[in-house]
């Protein structure tokens, strides 16, 4: 959730990026679709985003960003560009009592690029609870940019899942073969019975004669099963993997969040 | 040599046919929007369908490095269910709205109903307000008659012929089609409508201006396969290439690029493909090995 002052430091941070032509498509759009009677509009601006905004990459001198991340915890994670915000300020100024009408119709005919424009602005709303079972929803999709723009440097899942939502986001990353790293709070949120579910897949996957992403033991750790450590005493482990596996074996102390997310981005 | 296939119902075909495909230089589909063999009973069908070609079909398609767009329109067979129709008109702004539409379409006349008619003429109307070019669908019943009387209403609308593609023309449509301004797309099949030496003689005979080759491949005995085919068959009858570039890739690209959603830069640019970024589970790779395709595109088409 984020108030109504920081969606107003957000705006104010963004303006600047806009060229004047673009600002003022954007504003004539904001004004109609910002009552409730024409707020309907949305759909049709929201699409044609893409023919009026320039879909460039935004770029954040280290102040903005700072404020950024205040207002929305993981946002320098991805790249965002001005379609997206501009997206994103449409978003905002949709009455609060419509908004969850709308957008929850607009997600069942978005295309691509605008679902991930959804999903990853969503958090910026006043009323972000109100759309957890839309995330919920989201976490099934098998496009992979969708799923990263839920996943990604978005603090919606771990601020609003509950347990068994959040899990099934962690097991589908693994399903598929997406990075955990970049998941906000990925390890305040780590829990027991997630840690058993990925080792029934190690198994699984280990008696398939396949791998599993060394990541997976960051999600394990501190919940290691007996069944596991003996299946792993009887394996032979090389290079990286022999080092993790000794981590999670052998340290009395879990291995730093760091050292994980090096072996998230170098592995 | 890059190709595009201009007309191609990929939500009928397997993963087989994009590798195929790839593999013989197709870059760039566009899907239009028709008939599914089964009619619609709702306007939810419709909607679903038209999420499918901008959502779960364009993400398809890019995993095999080709890139996929769409043009959205009412088809002329389903409009003659005119409660229905009403209600996806209703819907169809929404969908000309979004990125990678290059066109209405394929709309026109089937058995050249008033009520066909009716939707034909409002959709053109559509056209114009979305600045989008347009895909003509030519009845396969009385084509002649149904091929002017299409002609006649787009300019009693007044939509300039060059932002309008014509589609399944014969030896005979060709003449009037072009002696009008309009684009004239020829539909390569392997037993109906042209075939692949058919074609041959017509680029022989009229050049390649205006013309464009592609397979409408769907669900029924079709060729996914037709545009880089009848490029072989050109060549082997000693087209030009240019004109083989003009008729399989550039023509296609000049009319719906007038849409500003149609942009060679969208390919030309290298695409690597890392499978294993993309997913398995209960999709397209289901456990087969990953691997990285890297397809350095060519600037030359």
């Amino acid at each position: 959730m984020v108030s109504e002052k920081k969606q107003d430091q957000f705006k104010t941070i963004f303006n600047a990026q806009f060229t004047t032509i673009e600002l003022m498509w954007l504003s004539s759009k904001i004004a109609i679709v910002s009552q409730i009677e024409t707020s309907s509009k949305f759909n049709v601006f929201f699409s044609l985003v893409s023919r009026f905004i320039e879909n460039k990459t935004i770029i954040c001198n280290n102040e903005e960003i700072e404020t950024l991340e205040h207002i929305y915890p993981g946002f320098s994670k991805t790249t965002w560009n001005k379609q997206d915000i501009a997206r994103a300020l449409l978003m905002i100024d949709l009455p609060i009592s419509v908004n969850k009408a709308v957008l929850t119709s607009f997600f069942e005919i978005a295309e691509m690029k605008e679902q991930v424009s959804l999903y990853k602005n969503l958090y910026l709303l006043q009323n972000a609870s109100e759309f957890k079972s839309q995330v919920a929803e989201g976490i099934r999709t098998n496009m992979v940019n969708v799923f990263d723009a839920i996943a990604s440097g978005n603090p919606f899942a771990s601020s609003y899942l509950d347990d068994n939502e959040w899990n099934q986001l962690i097991l589908k990353s693994f399903f598929m073969d997406r990075k955990i790293y970049n998941i906000q709070n990925i390890d305040t949120r780590k829990n027991e019975n997630l840690a058993n579910m990925l080792q029934d897949y190690v198994k699984e996957r280990w008696a398939a004669g396949r791998q599993v992403s060394l990541e997976i033991w960051r999600m394990i750790d501190g919940y290691l099963r007996d069944d596991i450590k003996v299946l792993c005493s009887k394996k032979q482990f090389e290079g990286i993997e022999k080092e993790v596996m000794h981590k999670i074996l052998e340290s009395n102390n879990s291995a730093s969040p760091q050292y994980w997310n090096t072996i998230g981005k170098e592995h | 040599m890059q190709y595009i296939d201009p007309h191609i119902h990929m939500v009928s075909r397997t993963t087989d046919d994009y590798q195929k495909m790839q593999k013989a230089g197709v870059v760039a589909v566009i899907e239009p929007a028709f008939w599914f063999g089964q009619a619609r009973t709702n306007v939810g069908s419709f909607k679903d369908y038209f999420s499918t070609l901008v959502g779960w079909e364009r993400f398809r398609a890019s995993q095999f490095g080709i890139k996929h767009y769409c043009t959205i329109g009412l088809n002329s067979k389903e409009a003659n269910n005119a409660p229905l129709a009403e209600q996806v008109m209703e819907i169809l702004p929404e969908f000309l709205a979004k990125e990678g539409v290059v066109a209405v379409g394929e709309i026109g006349y089937d058995d050249q109903t008033a009520t066909e008619d009716k939707y034909f003429r409002l959709q053109l109307e559509l056209a114009k307000d979305f600045d989008l070019p347009v895909m003509i669908h030519t009845p396969h019943r009385d084509k002649k008659n149904g091929t002017i009387r299409t002609m006649d209403v787009i300019e009693e609308h007044g939509i300039s012929p060059n932002k309008v593609v014509i589609d399944h023309n014969n030896e005979e449509t060709v003449k009037w089609v072009r002696d009008r301004g309009y684009w004239a797309a020829f539909t390569i099949y392997p037993k109906t409508k042209m075939s692949k030496k058919r074609m041959v003689s017509i680029v022989q005979t009229y050049g390649s201006e205006k013309i464009i080759v592609d397979s409408s491949a769907d669900w029924g005995v079709s060729d996914p396969l037709s545009v880089p085919k009848t490029a072989a068959l050109m060549r082997k009858h000693g087209v030009a290439e240019d004109d083989i570039r003009l008729t399989c890739y550039q023509n296609a690209l000049s009319i719906y690029g007038q849409s500003g959603q149609f942009n060679e830069s969208d390919w030309v640019k290298e695409t690597t493909i890392n499978q294993s970024d993309l997913h398995q589970g209960n999709t397209v790779l289901r456990g087969q090995e990953a691997k990285t395709i890297s397809f350095k595109n060519d600037k030359k088409a």
